[in-house]
Parts: structure tokens; sequence; C-alpha cells
């Protein structure tokens, strides 16, 4: 699962076309936004790629803010299925939520 | 001393981050370049701003000043310090018509500006490839441009004015809301392309002006890029000033051939000229005739809505899609970068300069993708690379380096909107020499100095 995930969020470019029309990107911080929790993704299955974990609440608070409503998808020049890649991943966190918080 | 502390005393804790995913992504950008911050930190007005700065300078601690760092040039990276982004101050406080201007925070992204604009009939015209993503704050450091430049030049012809804080913390006005003004130096124009390391910029006063009523748009296809500078020269003989006039190469026409369904290949040339709404018929007539002088095929649209609908844009809107797409086919999940350059030389040149980069590209094993503003002879070639291979990330570092003085060789300039960030910094020192101007890197360093004299703002980055 985590190599399908990183095939598709990997494209991200960081261009930054999905934030407008995120309805919580006016909490300023990247992690409340599509590009920043697609980011926040790639940190965490990186480090866990090496046998490490990652300790943010940010992170946490970034994807479980998350509406789920898709209007950044068509936005994404790189095709990255930003709303699907978030919701695989409140999945695995939700599967792993002592391991993640502690 | 706690930083945090002092620091959240002026902004208040909501404001202040050390989460380390949060300092993660507030030390990337759109090259994926990145650094390191200790702190991130979201004023949410100027009076904070001065107070950060006031602190910053009297304990000498470096502050990154930051948009949205969609920027293509590394200037938003921090090294170590503080990270002051400016997203919370993004108010588009007043539009006056009968004055003609908008006035903004730093933080106010661009595409939101417009849309206000557009409702009224007006338009701010500066729209970067960025639009969707850029703030203000953002577009004014690294001087932006568009697709418009050729009649509407870059974002400094349109910053009336700024609020600006200065490295210790001093609130500045300069400029004003007036389009003529005389304030002894042009320190407005100065601040513009800064890329935050003079000043911070907290406010704006930009230019704007009604909506065209219509645009005509045309598309051309050519044997080659002389035949389609041959066009270009007939548009500008027939004292038409079109406000898009976009290349793209016959490479990336190729590529991205379904996307506008093309009955030819060949170099493209993208046409829009504002009009009256009754004049359109005639200027349509006018450019279908000049573009078949010499075009394989040609395609016009009298309306907005027409070409929209027949998708002329498509293809000039699809480019840096296409690279991304063309780079993951290319690289698949391996972590890569769509690299962007920047350069402009005079029309004239354009032919002999694609051709030139191509030669360049082939030289050094790179696919590239010409895109450019023709109008104002900013080229943009494109080649992707695989950010973990040193050695093919060495090779697009010499080949950039080889189109940049393509451009020197061509009477033209290394960046024409983008800015010189990091990426650039060898390349501004080679255009000063090779214009046997280095000395003008010495007076950009002393009048650096005079508004840092303790090089907190930015450091690292242009000079």
């Amino acid at each position: 699962m985590v190599v399908d995930l990183l095939k598709n969020i990997s494209k991200c470019s960081f261009c930054g076309f999905c934030e407008i029309s995120c309805p919580t990107r006016f909490l300023a911080k990247r992690n409340y936004t599509p590009r920043g929790r697609i980011n926040s993704i790639i940190v965490f299955v990186d480090l866990e790629a090496k046998g490490e974990s990652l300790k943010s609440e940010e992170m946490l608070k970034g994807i479980f803010t998350c509406l789920g409503c898709g209007a950044c998808k068509i936005h994404c020049p790189a095709g990255v299925d930003i709303p699907e890649a978030v919701r695989s991943f409140k999945a695995k966190l939700n599967k792993n939520s002592r391991k993640v918080i502690e | 001393m706690d930083i945090v502390q002092e620091i959240s005393r002026i902004v208040g804790k909501e404001n202040v981050s050390k989460d380390p995913v949060v300092l993660q992504l507030h030390s990337m950008d759109a090259i994926k370049k990145s650094g390191k911050t200790n702190l991130v930190v979201f004023p949410e007005n100027t009076e904070q701003v001065s107070k950060i700065m006031k602190f910053c300078y009297e304990n000498e601690i470096k502050v990154y000043p930051q948009g949205s760092s969609t920027e293509l040039s590394g200037s938003s990276i921090p090294e170590d310090g503080l990270v002051l982004n400016l997203s919370k101050m993004n108010k588009i406080e007043d539009i006056s018509i009968l004055d003609g201007y908008v006035i903004t925070q730093a933080g106010a992204k661009l595409l939101e500006i417009e849309e206000k604009l557009n409702d009224l009939g007006f338009t701010f015209p500066i729209d970067p490839g960025s639009l969707r993503a850029a703030t203000v704050g953002g577009a004014i450091n690294t001087g932006a441009g568009g697709m418009k430049g050729a009649k509407y030049g870059t974002i400094v012809d349109w910053v009336l004015g700024l609020e600006i804080v200065t490295a210790d913390g001093r609130i500045l006005n300069i400029g004003s809301k007036t389009l003529k003004c005389r304030q002894g130096y042009y320190l407005t124009k100065l601040i513009v392309g800064s890329e935050g390391t003079l000043a911070i910029v907290t406010r704006a006063i930009l230019k704007i002006v009604p909506m065209p009523e219509n645009m005509v748009y045309g598309v051309g296809i050519f044997r080659s890029p002389e035949d389609a500078m041959e066009a270009v020269l007939e548009i500008k003989k027939a004292k038409i000033l079109p406000a898009v006039l976009e290349f793209l190469d016959s490479d990336l026409v190729k590529a991205g051939r379904d996307i506008v369904q093309l009955k030819e290949e060949g170099d493209m040339l993208l046409v829009g000229i504002e009009c009256n709404f009754e004049a359109r018929d005639r200027i349509a007539e006018n450019l279908k005739e000049i573009l078949r002088k010499n075009a394989l095929d040609v395609e016009v649209a009298k309306t907005t809505k027409e070409a929209e609908e027949r998708n002329l844009l498509g293809l000039r809107r699809a480019f840096y899609p296409l690279a991304l797409k063309l780079a993951s086919q290319d690289f698949g999940n391996k972590k890569h970068l769509v690299l962007i350059e920047d350069i402009a030389v005079p029309v004239s040149k354009l032919p002999r300069v694609v051709k030139d980069i191509k030669a360049c590209a082939a030289k050094y094993g790179f696919r590239v993708l010409i895109a450019g503003h023709v109008g104002d002879g900013n080229l943009h070639p494109t080649i992707w690379t695989l950010l973990d291979d040193s050695e093919m990330m060495e090779r697009a570092e010499k080949f950039y380096m080889d189109v940049m003085k393509i451009a020197l060789e061509n009477e033209g300039t290394i960046s024409a909107e983008h800015g010189i960030g990091v990426m650039k910094k060898k390349g501004l020192e080679m255009e000063m020499s090779y214009r046997k101007s280095e000395y003008a890197l010495e007076l950009m360093r002393k009048i650096k100095s005079i508004f840092d004299p303790k090089n907190i703002l930015n450091p690292g980055k242009v000079i």
C-alpha cells in the first residue's frame, strides 16, 4: 500500500496550484493545505522506510482536518490523486494510531 | 533567552511553530530545494512584523520572508534562522476605480485579487504561470511577469507604492497612490525583485486597468522558428500590439499534440489581441491573413469564448503539466525535478537561440521543451532530472549555465522573471562580467549592506 501511495504522491512538484481551492488553507500552516498534506505523507513514509517514526502533532492535525471535499484534485498539474492519498493515509494512521502518537 | 517565548509574546503562541513537519514544509520550494529553519512565524499585521524585525535585528537572528514558496530560483529557502510566513496577512483592503489602484497585504494571492477586480470589470495584468498560488509579496519580490509581458511588462511597472519593514524594524511607506510620483531615488522599484534581501514587503498599492472588451486569438503552426518569427515581424509591422504572443517549439507541440488536436506539427505561435467587441471581425481577418503567409495551419477565434470552446490556449496552458507528465513517464516514482529556465533575448535572436538551446540539450543528453513569451523574448527551456542522481544534476547545472551563456551571446539576459535566488547567482556574476560591469555587483552589495547591515534578511540570496 505504501508503495502504491508513494508512486502517486512522489509526483507532487510543490507548485501550490491545489491550495487556493482548499477550505482549510486559511489556517495558514502548510500542513493544512493539500500540498502540505501530501508532503507530510512523503516525510512520514520516507522515515518509516528507514525504520524511524515521525512525531508530529501538526502532521496529524493536517491530515485529520482534510474535509475530503476533493476540490484540490482537478487542480494538480502532476495528476496526484490528493483526496485518495489523504484518505488512504488516514486509514493507515487510524490502524496504527498508537504507534504514531506515542 | 528563549526565542520562541519572545516571538510568541509578539504574535501569540498559535502563530509560532517548531513542529518538525511545519518546519520542513516551510523549508521547501517548487524546485525541490530544501533548507532548514528553527522556527516558522505567522504574523497577522505590520506592527507584529516590525516588532519581530526589531527583536531579530537586536539579536542577529536571520529572517527568511516567505509567501507561498512557488518560486523557481531557491529564493524562499531558509538556511537556519526564522521563517516569516506572510500568509495570514492576506487582506485585499481597498479597490479604487477612480484612482486606479488596489491596496493589498503581501500575503494575498494574485488570483483572488484578479477575481475581485474582474467582478468590477478591471484587471491586474501580471499573470505568472504560478497565478493560482503566488502571493503579491512573492510576485513583487521575484519581479514576476507572465504571458502578457509584451504589452504589460512585469510587476515592476505596476507597483505604485509599498509598505515595507526594514531590517531593524522601521515601517516605511514608499511610493504613493498616484501614477506620477517623484520621491528622490525610486526606492519602490528597488525593492521590487529584491527577493526579500532588502526589506519585508507588507503591503502594496498596485495599478489596475479595465479588462479588455474582447480578445481575438490565433494559432499558427510553422515549419521553423524562423518562419514563426517572420510572422511576429509581420504582426509588428501591421502595428498590432498583442497582449499574448507565445511560442511553443516543435518538440513541445509534438508531445502535446493530443491536447489540442492539431492538423499539423511544427513550431507554434499563439497570439492574443485585445480589442473592442465591434473590431473583432477586422482584427481576426487581419491576423488570419498575417499568419497564413507562411504557416502550415492557422486557427483563429474571434472571441475569448470561441477560443476557449476550441481549446486554442490548451497546449500553452498544458506546458507545465505536460513537462510533469513526461518527467513522471521517464522516471516513474523516483524523486525527480522539472527545471524551468528563464532567459530573455531580443525577439530577433529567438530562432538562433532556440536552435542553440536544442543543440545544447542534445549535448548534455536532455530532452528539452521550449515555451516562451515571444513577445518579450522570454524563453523557458525546460528539462527534467533525477534528484538523487548527482551526475545528472551536475549535467543539468552545466546545461543551464550554457543556456545562460547562449542568452548573453545573443544580447540577452540570464533571468527575465524568475529572479536570481541561489540558482542563478553564478549566472548573475557571469552576466555582469560579460558586460564588463562587475562593479555593478559591488554596488548591489553596498546597497544590501545599507538596507541590511547585519545581513539578517534572506542572506545568501541574489548576491
